[in-house]
């Protein structure tokens, strides 16, 4: 944990099966320090992250790598807001070379990364010899932190 | 994820609840698949009980859609009743690309039941 009150830091194994507990520990993080994040921002918010992880699992790791995604719950001030962070220590890629899909033709893969963008304000994407890293901000209408 | 299957005027309903992510995906393509395998190409997924989708999710409906229209056949969506899972399917536009309705009633009526 953080000495940050309003940051939480936590690892999680990158499989399927535990996103659905990662998407509990946001709404904890939410309702604890957020005093107002309606439900349509908090499963957007949920959304995107769960996207993120799906590509670093299916993408970064593979079906052949094991291994874990570190994620970070934050605030952010000036504009208000909630920032997620997610590293892993996969393959990286290039972020600028994504085609967003033609949305008047159904295609079975491309709609995660531009569900990402469509549902965050800011995503940007960073690598290095070490580590990928995934930074997702969601700005907030009403910005008083409970802590 | 519970789903209950119905036949009548030999179009198929399958109704998945819940969430439809990448950890399940694969079970509801497996399952419509197996029915498009036995012939069925009038297809209703009535979402109405589902309450996340992903883009996994999204695949799903698009691989059944596309082999359902090959075979000259349709699938037709039932929106979900909450309203913060029905996102997907605007900002993926699917609602303009699938006959979407807001209940299996209509959408078995859409296909002339």
């Amino acid at each position: 944990m953080s000495s940050n009150p309003s940051k939480v830091e936590f690892n999680i194994p990158a499989k399927y099966s535990d996103l659905s507990s990662l998407e509990e520990r946001l709404q904890q993080f939410i309702t604890r320090h957020i005093q107002y994040c309606d439900d349509q921002s908090q499963y957007d918010i949920s959304l995107a992250m769960h996207e993120i992880c799906t590509n670093i699992i299916d993408h970064a790791y593979g079906p052949n790598q094991i291994g874990e995604i570190e994620i970070s719950f934050s605030l952010c001030h000036n504009p208000f807001g909630l920032e997620i962070e997610l590293i892993d220590n996969g393959r990286s890629f290039e972020f600028d070379s994504i085609i967003a899909p033609d949305l008047n033709e159904p295609q079975v893969r491309g709609y995660g990364l531009f569900l990402v963008k469509q549902l965050m304000d800011e995503v940007t994407y960073s690598t290095c010899d070490t580590h990928n890293k995934w930074l997702l901000t969601k700005f907030l209408p009403l910005h008083t932190s409970v802590d | 994820m519970t789903k209950i299957t119905e036949y009548s005027f030999r179009v198929t309903t399958i109704a998945p609840t819940g969430r439809i992510d990448a950890f399940n995906a694969p079970d509801l393509r497996a399952e419509i698949h197996a029915l498009l395998d036995d012939g069925v190409v009038r297809l209703i997924i009535d979402l109405q009980k589902v309450t996340f989708c992903d883009s996994a999710a999204m695949a799903v409906l698009v691989s059944a859609l596309k082999r359902a229209r090959q075979a000259n056949g349709d699938v037709k969506l039932v929106w979900p009743i909450e309203k913060t899972a029905r996102r997907i399917f605007t900002l993926t536009k699917f609602d303009r690309v699938f006959d979407m309705t807001d209940s299996a009633s209509d959408a078995l009526a859409a296909f002339g039941g």
